[in-house]
């Protein structure tokens, strides 16, 4: 009976939500996984031969250096902006974020077409006599393409690590005698840990990710391998082997990162006292801001003019009145899978609160596992999934529809939308259970106390405390969803263009100067929402509950 | 919040809905088709055939492997109705997946030459692209370039550039290769290539001929069309460039120029396979094959059409002689051999 | 005189919380606490004895050192003043033994291990010497925060609000051992509370604190 009125009680609807979502993402990706069982091709064996080791070592490289670099200039922007006064920092501190909007995969073809032979640096250079002789299609290259479009994620996570950073730490460090430089590398910097690594973390996935860049620059790494592997040897399961492998090493990261933080721990109840910005003197005036600006040309302006240039060339023939159902497209999907991932991600945060178990940690890690696999794998499941689905729902469907055809969901637009929610639930859940952490649970307490139900609780006191997370979680899902590639080249409907696949298309063609259209939509799409994200009103009066 | 929350919901549901009703059959009516090629004039061809039989034309396009590989998963259950692949070995791996039907049309037979049809009918080309050597003219001396063969020699050391191997471009120039001469010959050819190499491969066709005229190198082994397109390009400096190489189609004296299609077929389980025969066939008409070749300088299939004006000019060649389905047939090999002689 | 405290004039540029010609004295060993509602500018005198803040004007001379005056300025990090403050702010990603170990400088490592050893001691500690503070209580946190003020031997040591965030039976407690620790060290020592008894169980002498201004001092009656 006890056992009884205890699952009773664990049964509610977070519960429920948060089980199915576990359940839909693991087993599409059961059905993947197995291929890993079957006996090892003549092609896997080939790759293992000849090419393994260059994938592992330009793969190692790539998310090596990405990381430093990412690493070194997000926490720089951040420290500057939160710690300093200047003119020009209110503005900084939101263009800083900007780069994110642009798709690393424009900002290469942008780059490499600018220093191509016909490119706009290349002929500036001509025309006072000088030649350049960078190659950007390159493993440097490649680091310079990801640092520039992926820093933000550091940027944005430290900056608001370094903001709620009490002064009292660094004080006291003074006050034992350390010098600032001292307390900087022994305390501020340290504290900084879990920000610095989560958002290099969100940073190295999004490279590892990224097929555009690579197969563009011929840079060797595992997500340009697993499409070889699946389109050139023609082997999907060597391909599936592959993203294991590469699965493999990202736990192994993210593991030893555990490891190495053993038992310490990055906050402890302190009075929040601000860290008071200081004005700038001497030389740094000019050099701090000045280093600033130049990460916003390079990540952002040089890009942006050099779309516009090629706009202005194209767009009479580009711009047609089939432009607005590609924004449309855009828009419609990207609200409606990031409403979903949100929605979902909400409800599994709230299902994890309060008392921790083996199950709930292992469906966290469930739930998380779609960020971690590259995005062709999640369509190839994705589409095994649905098809059986389709089989399973036929009778239904023809209670509906006589003449339906089998596959309903497989065709439509459900089935995309699936997919991004799949690939996404993390960002959108880790951004939410941050905000949850912030609050605490003394709200939600105290509403259950009073008598309101978990989901009136959910709407009147935990979704208004958290809204501004809940945004932010928002905005970010929806930037990467509308400038995804794979999963919408591969699951969208017939007919059905979106601006990133019509940005590919052009670009697949070879036909760069055609794509800067719907590259300034897609760009000025994210840039529209990173304002809102930083501009909202912080209302509400801010009450000081100490965590337990 | 509340009511924000059920507004969205609300909106949800009408979109999935929406969405759902899109996936809904209507007999004969309309084809779809998986198609690789996805050119402004391909969509113009579309609509050409919608206002001429009233079959809506309904089209994902995505790469070759992509859609091969969804058509699979589908299986009996696909809603696609023709495939249409910018490689003759890929439609050669979807029709060993058995994912293609054969068909039998006196009007194909007759626009499409035998040797660029499948010999069971599988697939039919619709355009041919050369792939040709490009190279600056101060540089090279045309009377100095014979065959793809004579550019591993030591003379061309550190002149030549290409795609990366991974491209389908040259997976298939390498395939027909194996073909006529074997792959003992085919392995050398590819060694002593990658040693003529100026760099390590990277980026598209157009890099390639610019990297000529940069100077990088003096030989680019490419497709026609680019330069066609090149000419015409939207970029005035794409122009110079495309104006400043030379054309050059290589073994004409031995086993012709490589050449490659795109082409189409239909699906094993089409199901308005009438519709997809028409559409085929209406590509391989003389309205949709002059387009091809005057908006996208591809060389149409069918002989009795006029070429563009450039295409003229650079005249007639010579082919190599073999049936392109051997492509697919190779190309497994030719991908292990370029990965085992380190072509990147 | 030890401490030499004169004209010491502060206002911030955006709190209310001000100070108006603090002058007072202290002798070397001598315990002295500041009392004053939330408000009256005690933790703020603290922090300008301590240089984290710079007055506008007035002097600061401890042991003979002018740490500030019109024309100098020493930089907290060399005043040599420990400082334990109210939310004990210890370093919440290093051990207890390295919490402690942070102000000693110039040192061997074993000297510093001995002076660890030493304080833990002091503060009656020593089985903790591993944990990190998140696994402390905040009664533990506060001996700790202590024994890492106490470990560069400082000229003088300022405590703001000690007891403000203990429980009331565990403040009597460390009330207690604070001033047994304040003995065995001869500890120059100001704290500031707003609870008259603290003042008066510890302190060798009050200063009433209002307003920014210094009303009135007592010698508390002993017990």
């Amino acid at each position: 009976m006890i056992f009884g009125r205890r699952l009773k009680n664990s049964i509610n609807l977070f519960s429920v939500v948060s089980v199915i979502a576990g359940m839909l993402i693991i087993v599409p990706m059961l059905n993947i996984l197995v291929e890993l069982f079957s006996p090892a091709s003549d092609t896997w064996r080939h790759i293992q031969t000849h090419l393994l080791r260059g994938y592992i070592v330009n793969t190692l490289l790539l998310i090596g250096f990405v990381a430093v670099f990412s690493a070194s200039i997000g926490l720089f922007t951040a420290y500057v902006v939160t710690r300093f006064d200047f003119k020009g920092r209110r503005l900084l501190s939101w263009l800083l974020i900007l780069p994110l909007a642009v798709p690393s995969y424009i900002a290469a073809y942008t780059y490499a077409d600018m220093l191509s032979y016909t490119g706009t640096f290349s002929r500036a250079l001509r025309a006072i006599g000088l030649r350049h002789g960078i190659n950007i299609m390159t493993l440097p290259g490649a680091v310079f393409i990801f640092v520039m479009t992926l820093y933000p994620y550091v940027y944005m996570m430290v900056k608001s690590a370094l903001e709620k950073q009490s002064a009292s730490f660094t004080e006291n460090a003074r006050l034992l005698g350390a010098s600032k430089f001292r307390s900087f590398f022994t305390i501020v910097l340290p504290l900084l840990r879990p920000a610095l690594v989560a958002g290099t973390l969100l940073v190295v996935l999004e490279t590892l990710n990224d097929y555009g860049v690579v197969a563009y620059f011929n840079v060797r790494v595992f997500s340009f391998a697993i499409f070889d592997a699946w389109e050139r040897l023609g082997d999907i399961s060597a391909a599936i082997r592959l993203s294991a492998v590469l699965m493999v090493i990202v736990f192994a990261i993210i593991f030893l990162e555990r490891f190495l933080r053993g038992k310490r721990r990055y906050t402890l109840h302190v009075k929040n006292r601000p860290i008071l910005r200081k004005p700038l003197v001497g030389l740094n005036r000019y050099l701090l801001p000045g280093s600033l600006w130049l990460i916003m040309l390079f990540a952002f302006f040089i890009p942006l003019f050099q779309l516009f240039y090629y706009a202005r060339l194209t767009y009479r023939h580009v711009l047609d009145i089939s432009f607005i159902y590609l924004v449309i497209n855009s828009l419609t999907l990207a609200i409606t899978a990031t409403f979903l991932t949100i929605l979902i991600a909400l409800m599994i945060a709230n299902f994890n609160r309060g008392r921790q178990s083996a199950f709930k940690r292992g469906l966290l890690k469930v739930t998380n596992l779609g960020y971690a696999i590259p995005g062709a794998v999640i369509a190839i499941a994705v589409i095994v999934f649905f098809i059986d689905i389709d089989h399973a729902l036929y009778p239904l469907y023809r209670l509906f529809n006589p003449d339906t055809g089998r596959l309903v969901l497989t065709t439509s637009f459900a089935m995309l939308t699936f997919a991004f929610v799949l690939r996404f639930m993390a960002i959108g859940y880790n951004s939410i259970e941050a905000a949850y952490d912030k609050v605490g649970e003394k709200f939600t307490e105290a509403a259950y106390s009073l008598n309101h139900s978990k989901v009136s609780t959910l709407i009147r006191v935990d979704l208004p405390l958290i809204k501004s997370g809940l945004i932010s979680a928002a905005i970010i899902v929806f930037i990467d969803i509308i400038k995804e590639l794979p999963l919408t080249l591969i699951l969208r409907p017939t007919n059905y263009d979106t601006l990133a696949s019509r940005v590919f298309r052009y670009a697949r063609e070879e036909m760069l100067q055609e794509s800067a259209v719907p590259s300034l939509f897609l760009i000025a799409i994210s840039t529209l929402l990173i304002y809102i994200l930083t501009h909202q009103k912080k209302k509400g009066v801010r009450i000081h509950v100490r965590k337990s | 919040m509340k009511k924000m929350i059920l507004g969205l919901s609300v909106f949800t549901m009408m979109l999935v809905l929406a969405a759902c009703q899109l996936g809904t059959g209507d007999g004969g009516k309309s084809i779809t088709v998986y198609s690789e090629r996805h050119y402004d004039t391909d969509q113009l061809l579309f609509d050409m055939f919608e206002d001429e039989t009233g079959i809506e034309v309904r089209v994902i396009d995505g790469n070759a492997d992509q859609l091969i590989n969804r058509l699979d998963s589908e299986g009996p259950d696909t809603q696609a109705d023709v495939l249409i692949i910018a490689d003759a070995g890929r439609l050669h791996r979807a029709k060993a997946m058995d994912l293609l039907q054969a068909v039998h049309s006196d009007v194909l037979n007759e626009n499409i030459p035998a040797n660029y049809r499948d010999a069971d009918a599988m697939w039919f080309g619709l355009t041919k692209r050369a792939r040709v050597l490009v190279y600056h003219p101060d540089r090279v001396d045309p009377s100095d370039l014979s065959t793809y063969e004579a550019l591993t020699g030591p003379a061309w050391e550190g002149r030549v550039v290409t795609r990366t191997s991974t491209n389908i471009y040259n997976q298939s120039l390498m395939a027909s290769f194996i073909e006529i001469m074997g792959e003992e010959a085919a392995k050398d050819f590819a060694a002593g290539l990658v040693d003529s190499f100026a760099r390590t491969p990277s980026g598209n066709d157009r890099d390639q001929a610019k990297y000529v005229v940069e100077g990088g190198a003096d030989v680019a082994i490419m497709n026609t069309y680019y330069i066609g397109r090149m000419l015409n390009s939207s970029d005035p400096f794409e122009q110079e460039v495309a104006e400043t190489v030379g054309v050059f189609f290589p073994n004409q004296e031995t086993t012709g120029t490589h050449v490659n299609v795109s082409a189409a077929g239909v699906t094993k389980h089409a199901s308005n396979v009438e519709g997809a025969i028409k559409f085929i066939e209406f590509l391989s008409s003389e309205t949709a094959q002059g387009l091809f070749s005057s908006a996208n300088y591809e060389y149409p299939v069918n002989e009795r059409v006029e070429m563009d004006a450039l295409l003229k000019e650079w005249g007639a060649f010579v082919a190599q002689d073999i049936n392109l389905s051997v492509l697919g047939e190779h190309s497994y090999r030719a991908a292990i051999i370029m990965d085992e002689v380190g072509w990147e | 005189m030890y401490v030499k405290v004169e004209n010491l004039d502060f206002k911030y540029t955006s709190d209310e919380e001000v100070l108006y010609d603090i002058t007072f004295t202290m002798n070397e060993g001598e315990v002295v606490a500041i009392l004053g509602s939330s408000g009256s500018g005690k933790s703020t005198l603290l922090r300008l004895l301590s240089g984290l803040e710079i007055p506008n004007q007035g002097s600061i001379v401890i042991d003979e050192k002018t740490l500030c005056s019109a024309e100098h300025f020493v930089e907290c990090e060399r005043r040599s003043v420990g400082m334990v403050f109210q939310d004990y702010a210890l370093f919440p990603h290093m051990t207890v033994a390295k919490n402690i170990a942070f102000g000693l400088k110039g040192i061997t490592k074993e000297a510093k291990s001995n002076r660890v050893d030493e304080m833990l001691k002091l503060v009656n500690m020593e089985e903790k010497k591993h944990v990190y503070p998140h696994e402390l209580s905040g009664g533990q946190q506060q001996r700790i925060a202590l024994a890492r003020a106490l470990a560069p031997s400082p000229s003088i040591l300022l405590l703001d609000e000690p007891f403000s965030n203990l429980d009331a039976d565990l403040k009597l407690k460390i009330r207690q051992e604070l001033r047994l620790i304040m003995k065995t060290t001869q500890m120059t020592a100001i704290f500031v509370t707003h609870d008259y008894d603290d003042a008066a169980e510890i302190a060798d002498r009050i200063v009433y604190l209002e307003n920014g201004h210094i009303v009135h001092e007592e010698v508390p009656k002993k017990h």
